[in-house]
């Protein structure tokens, strides 16, 4: 085999003192060849953003290489002087983020952006390097270049300033390509094009790609090889298909089985229809302009919704970012006012003045790490609702106490404060709270969307379980089909402030009907590759 | 105590500039006990002595010991410096919580807080003094009015953004009323940034305070202040300039203090969020 575009050897990178483990990563060794998509993927704190990070030369100071080589065609990027290091960097070796709007200067517009490289790094004219780039606007798909190039980074949508940024990193031709997360902060159809596109390129060009993701999809859509990290070191790695359809490491195994779908189903079919706990008929949510816009419409976020959900029973909306699932959602809790329609729980209409809220509807929110209150103890946030109730602080206390045993905590945690506990404790801790009310109706608003494979797939668990103890009835908002087949007994199908599909969990995942619906479900990645789809469906 | 010397060891600002305002402080409170000289005794046997055992800070026209006057002084200095930051920083935090929470009085607040930030302050604080009697109330009226608006734009910027945060949100939901967010989970979360803007408003109003008095608008002339030691100087610079050399340099190491103090606090105060 030829020699490889880069190969790391034994790489160390030591954590500062007093860190959880001793190193970020350790004894890492991989190579990536010329042509080839190269997935390094694992959870949060795996190491795999470190080793991308200190490949470029990025780290933090905090971070330290103790040990092993970079070696890039042969030359070994961590002993190159900074100026030399400086300038490969900028014409052999690329970088592509995660959030490419704060990845983009935004005082530039994206035609100068894709400029920049040409003009820093090359001797072309300003004719020619307006030609290349309108040649890379092609090459990226960016429609319309004239226009596209005159604006800036908040102008454009999600997937645009993704493919910028592609175009900025492949205006050199560089040798290698390193994408970190590039695909996360995006919808799944957007992702789906943009995925195909790094793809292409770097079939057309040749261009080694060291691609770094949580997402096992995303792995099987796009990688030639994968390495698994767990806790700094690679467990396995081989082909991206003997790896995910035949993992060999236990670790690597337990990933692919915390996969949410229908096979993590654990919910017997239940008889359709009794009591309606939640009620909507004809919400609408219309935002008004921002700032003093003459004669401008709002922004219609909710049309005309009507849903209902009874006893105990789980309804999944599903959606992605501006379908308004979240603004429905919001407009159910009365955290915002809804602009038109009725939402009763329990036979209550929720805009009555006299309506006890608390108790009928609770709201689990997306990032555990702002959910709780970082100055109060757990103690103090667990009984806020109940002393808000008027009850006598040791029944506050027992109630809080018992609801944090049962989702897997310990009387200790009340007198700790939220930092002491990881993502998936706080998440944990957040439904526990919302409990403490004892909601007929419980929103889950993206609940699990921050949480590793492993730590969403207990978390999930958790929820079914206590659904099963306390009877309420879940309305579980997330963009995450998996997710949403695997816990809910209905799914409704959000696209552009309306309800476009509903039905039985199941039935919408495997036969859906509207055209939208079914776009989305064919832009889950992996699904092109026939032995991941057989994977998936052994789990199943 | 073992924490509070780890801390002084970690933030050596806030260690220099707290030791230099203790030490300014203690100088107020013990000054008519120390050296002995009367501050307002006037020996005309010893006018515009230049600085010696006897007058550490020489003596100015009247024959009265500049040393004994700078520390008399200092009570005045310090005692403007500490209520003008306690006035505007209770003032102002009352009118950007209810700026930032009540979403009808934002404007309204908000634009008079932009009027009195558009007027020059020592303008105001003129304006007021020759319009009231002059006295410590009248200057710390004078000076605390222009921070307000300073104040009140941090707590309610700070407001602003903590209102969307989700464990705001989980109050709500869970019932707690609007008193019960504002003061024990948003307030908390202003209340470091409030405390580097006061002292930084404290050391900016013993400015203000020195300026007035030196043009003869500040404390009245028998309540001796850094600023109307240095104010009646003036005139006599050539001759004795340490009439106001020493009040001079006194004020500016008690600014540098309190700055340093603020400084400190903030590395302090955003080392514990990391």
């Amino acid at each position: 085999m030829a020699e490889p575009v880069l190969r790391i050897e034994q790489l160390s990178v030591a954590l500062p003192p007093g860190a959880e483990r001793g190193h970020a990563v350790e004894a890492v060794s991989l190579e990536v060849h010329a042509g080839e998509v190269l997935c390094l993927v694992g959870e949060s704190g795996s190491g795999k953003s470190v080793t991308a990070f200190a490949t470029m030369g990025l780290l933090p100071p905090a971070l330290r290489i103790t040990a092993g080589r970079v070696l890039f065609h042969g030359r070994d990027l961590l002993r190159l002087p900074p100026a030399e290091l400086r300038s490969l960097r900028g014409q052999r070796l690329a970088m592509i983020f995660q959030e490419p709007m704060t990845a983009l200067n935004p005082t530039m517009p994206a035609g100068r952006l894709i400029e920049e490289p040409l003009r820093i790094h090359t001797s072309l004219g300003a004719a020619a390097r307006r030609d290349r780039v309108r040649e890379l606007m092609a090459l990226v798909r960016l429609p319309e270049p004239e226009q596209l190039s005159h604006r800036y980074a908040h102008e454009l949508s999600g997937g645009q300033r993704q493919r910028v940024m592609i175009a900025m990193a492949l205006a050199l031709e560089p040798a290698l390509l390193i994408a970190d997360e590039p695909t996360t902060a995006l919808d799944v159809t957007t992702q789906a094009g943009v995925l195909a596109l790094i793809k292409d390129i770097q079939a057309r060009t040749g261009t080694a790609v060291l691609f770094v993701t949580h997402d096992f999809g995303v792995v099987a859509e796009i990688a030639d090889r994968v390495a698994v990290m767990q806790r700094g070191q690679v467990v396995e790695q081989g082909s991206a298909e003997a790896v995910l359809a035949a993992p060999q490491h236990a670790y690597t195994r337990a990933l692919l089985a915390a996969l949410p779908g229908p096979g993590n189903r654990d919910r017997p079919p239940r008889p359709a229809a009794d009591l309606a706990v939640l009620e909507v008929r004809g919400l609408s949510k219309t935002y008004p302009p921002r700032g003093l816009g003459l004669r401008r419409a709002g922004v219609a976020a909710v049309r005309d919704v009507s849903l209902s959900l009874g006893v105990g029973e789980t309804l999944a909306v599903v959606g992605e970012s501006g379908s308004g699932k979240s603004s429905l959602a919001r407009c159910i809790a009365r955290l915002v006012p809804p602009s038109g329609g009725t939402v009763a729980v329990a036979g209550q209409d929720l805009s009555a003045p006299d309506v006890l809220l608390p108790q009928l509807v609770q709201v689990v929110f997306q990032d555990p790490n702002r959910s709780l209150n970082p100055r109060w103890t757990v103690g103090q946030s667990m009984v806020e609702g109940l002393r808000n109730l008027g009850t006598p602080a040791v029944e506050a206390r027992s109630v809080a106490v018992d609801l944090l045993q049962r989702v897997g905590l310990g009387a200790e945690a009340m007198a700790r404060t939220p930092h002491a506990f990881s993502g998936g404790q706080r998440q944990r801790i957040c439904i526990a709270r919302a409990l403490t009310m004892r909601p007929r109706l419980l929103i889950a608003d993206e609940a699990v969307s921050a949480l590793d494979v492993s730590v969403q797939a207990q978390v999930l668990l958790l929820l079914g379980s206590m659904q099963r103890d306390l009877g309420f009835s879940l309305l579980f908002v997330t963009h995450d089909l998996h997710v949403a087949v695997q816990v809910a007994d209905r799914i409704a199908v959000m696209h552009r402030g309306e309800i476009v599909e509903q039905g039985p969990a199941l039935a919408v995942f495997r036969q859906p009907k509207h055209a939208y619906t079914q776009e989305l479900f064919g832009s889950a990645p992996g699904r092109r590759r026939a032995w991941w789809r057989e994977a998936m469906a052994r789990l199943d | 105590m073992t924490a509070a010397l780890a801390l002084a060891r970690r933030h050596g600002a806030l260690a220099v500039g707290g030791l230099l305002l203790a030490g300014f402080v203690l100088l107020a409170l013990c000054g008519p006990w120390l050296g002995g000289a009367d501050a307002q005794a006037m020996l005309p046997g010893q006018r515009l002595r230049a600085p010696s055992a006897l007058h550490w800070f020489g003596s100015d026209r009247l024959g009265r010991d500049v040393f004994a006057r700078v520390v008399h002084g200092s009570g005045a200095s310090l005692a403007v410096g500490l209520a003008v930051a306690l006035l505007s920083g209770l003032v102002g935090t009352l009118l950007g919580l209810l700026a930032g929470y009540v979403r009808w009085l934002d404007g309204i607040i908000m634009r008079v807080m932009d009027g009195v930030m558009a007027i020059p302050g020592i303008m105001v604080a003129i304006a007021l003094v020759s319009v009231l009697d002059a006295g410590l109330g009248t200057v710390i009226a004078a000076i605390g009015i222009n921070d307000i608006p300073r104040v009140a734009r941090l707590v309610r910027g700070a407001l602003l953004s903590l209102r969307e945060e989700p464990y705001v949100e989980a109050a709500t939901m869970l019932g707690t009323s609007g008193a019960g967010i504002v003061f024990r989970h948003m307030l908390p979360g202003v209340l470091a940034p409030l405390a580097v803007l006061c002292t930084h408003i404290a050391a900016s109003a013993m400015l203000l305070e020195a300026t007035l008095s030196f043009l003869g608008l500040g404390l009245p002339p028998d309540i001796p202040s850094w600023g109307n030691i240095m104010a009646d100087g003036r005139t006599l610079f050539r001759v004795a300039p340490w009439i106001i050399l020493f009040p001079g340099l006194t004020l500016a190491s008690a600014v540098f203090a309190i700055n340093l103090l603020g400084d400190g606090l903030q590395d302090a105060l955003e080392a514990r969020r990391g």
